[in-house]
């Protein structure tokens, strides 16, 4: 009965792979109409204290391509050059994201390939152009909680209704893969939907669940596939990991307003379950639609019995200055102040303030 | 109101879109890119006048009730996020004309004195 029913999940795989072979030969008939687009930016930051540093960073340039194949299929890619400490030249290549779109009906879509996981707004919108991103950074937990990419199946809708309702569902190698090749069946599941009243506000919420076999991070995860924090030997068990997310954006011609909320259950057979939280809060005012002072505050709470990213609180807060030269090129500075708000044998609590700039852009 | 007096300078044209006449509130939506593809299959292309064309800065108040450059970051994101195919921007209203003549599920934008306005495309507007 077992393998009857994988037979047929395979033929029916086999079927799906010759549909959108069929569909890319009908569309490599046609001369494709590519563009490409890039973004980078420079960033100088200064922290003063014991062991003060002032230094200016080389950010993350990336090359974006978009392709239309055929009438309603189209190609986008989005290839990042970072630094990395690792390499030689100190900075590596990566594929962020790297997709076939299929518009099959109206607004409704199949999508195939390397995407950044529909989770919140932030993720499903800024990707890796930091001239979009409203302050330097991104939300702390997208550094601890958040899988960033999944390589896999996405069923999207968009602008459905009066309301503009959309949705995504998305089956694909969750946490612990690589771009390559997972062990395991399993599948990280991702369900989302949001609506915009008017275009400029947009809610949503999502709901992501992944099983990590053997707790391992592959590339899908948040920017820091090992806990930084963590010194200790690393939990190598099976862990089942849920996150829950709501987005509030509004970017009007005046307010600009953005809520990130998380809630992350994380379960082990050895500490049971662990209940983790983050949220982030951005507020600007537009003035003659070049200036934008703006605040945020940013929360992340990770419990004790977690074994996935393991414990750590972190506050932080900013106060910032965007300069928008036009639709290219913006510059934006911060005065940070971020606190650890409790020490234990892994990291000790701490204070910092900092002051950074960001020239942001796109060519 | 002030929408619709100035929407009086200019004419909306659609090659193959399967309509025949729309409000301002509709324009704005598939201008704004609600849609993917028209009632008949056809994909949308957006057909708009670059920065150089004169009536760039008037085409887009009305349409996204914005200036220039919020447009293009407007556009520039949603491309970015890969919600929309990029829109086509064209320098003059001939070019804009010969676009939409030769490719089915084109609409834009031209002044209501640019020559050799194809009738058959025109889309009109109601309020």
């Amino acid at each position: 009965m077992m393998g009857k029913s994988l037979l047929q999940i395979i033929k029916q795989g086999c079927r799906v792979f010759i549909v959108i072979a069929c569909l890319i030969q009908s569309a490599a008939a046609q001369k494709p109409e590519t563009q490409l687009n890039g973004f980078g930016n420079i960033d100088f930051t200064f922290k003063p204290g014991d062991s003060s540093n002032a230094f200016y960073g080389l950010g993350e340039h990336d090359f974006f391509v978009t392709s239309k194949l055929r009438h309603n299929i189209s190609f986008l890619g989005e290839y990042v050059i970072r630094y990395n400490p690792n390499a030689a030249t100190r900075f590596l290549p990566s594929i962020e994201r790297s997709l076939v779109k299929f518009n099959y009906s109206g607004n409704h879509s199949i999508i195939a390939g390397k995407i950044h996981t529909p989770l919140n707004y932030w993720n499903d919108v800024y990707h890796h152009g930091r001239l979009f991103f409203p302050t330097i950074d991104r939300p702390i937990a997208f550094s601890y909680l958040i899988p960033l990419h999944t390589l896999g199946l996405q069923f999207q809708g968009q602008n459905l209704g009066k309301l503009n309702w959309g949705y995504d569902v998305v089956v694909g190698n969750g946490i612990s893969s690589n771009d390559s090749e997972k062990t395991g069946t399993n599948m990280s599941l991702t369900t989302a939907f949001h609506f915009k009243p008017s275009p400029y506000t947009r809610i949503g919420a999502s709901f992501y669940t992944d099983f990590l076999p053997n707790n391992t991070a592959g590339v899908h995860s948040g920017h820091n596939t090992n806990p930084p924090h963590f010194m200790g030997s690393l939990y190598k068990g099976a862990v089942d990991f849920h996150l829950l997310s709501l987005s509030v954006a509004h970017f009007g011609k005046q307010f600009e307003l953005l809520s990130e909320s998380s809630f992350n259950r994380t379960r082990t057979d050895t500490l049971g379950k662990a209940n983790n939280v983050a949220s982030f809060l951005y507020a600007g005012y537009i003035l003659k639609e070049k200036h934008v002072p703006y605040v945020t505050a940013d929360y992340l709470y990770v419990d004790k019995k977690d074994l996935y990213t393991y414990e750590l609180e972190l506050l932080k807060f900013c106060l910032g200055y965007r300069y928008e030269f036009n639709h290219l090129i913006n510059i934006k500075t911060q005065v940070e102040y971020t606190q650890q708000l409790h020490g234990h044998s892994e990291h000790i609590q701490h204070n910092d303030i900092g002051f950074r700039v960001q020239l942001a852009y796109g060519f | 109101m002030a929408q619709t007096k100035n929407m009086n300078d200019f004419v909306v044209l659609g090659n193959g879109i399967g309509i025949k006449s729309s409000s301002v509130k509709h324009l704005q939506s598939i201008f704004r890119g609600k849609y993917s593809s028209w009632s008949n299959k056809q994909g949308v292309i957006i057909v708009l006048p670059s920065k150089k064309n004169e009536s760039c800065a008037a085409i887009t108040s009305i349409l996204y009730e914005s200036s220039i450059t919020a447009m293009q970051k407007f556009w520039l994101s949603q491309v970015f996020q890969g919600r929309s195919n990029a829109p086509v921007f064209l320098d003059t209203d001939e070019e804009i004309i010969l676009y939409i003549q030769k490719n089915s599920g084109a609409i834009g934008v031209v002044k209501k004195t640019a020559p050799n306005i194809p009738e058959t495309l025109i889309i009109n507007i109601i309020n």
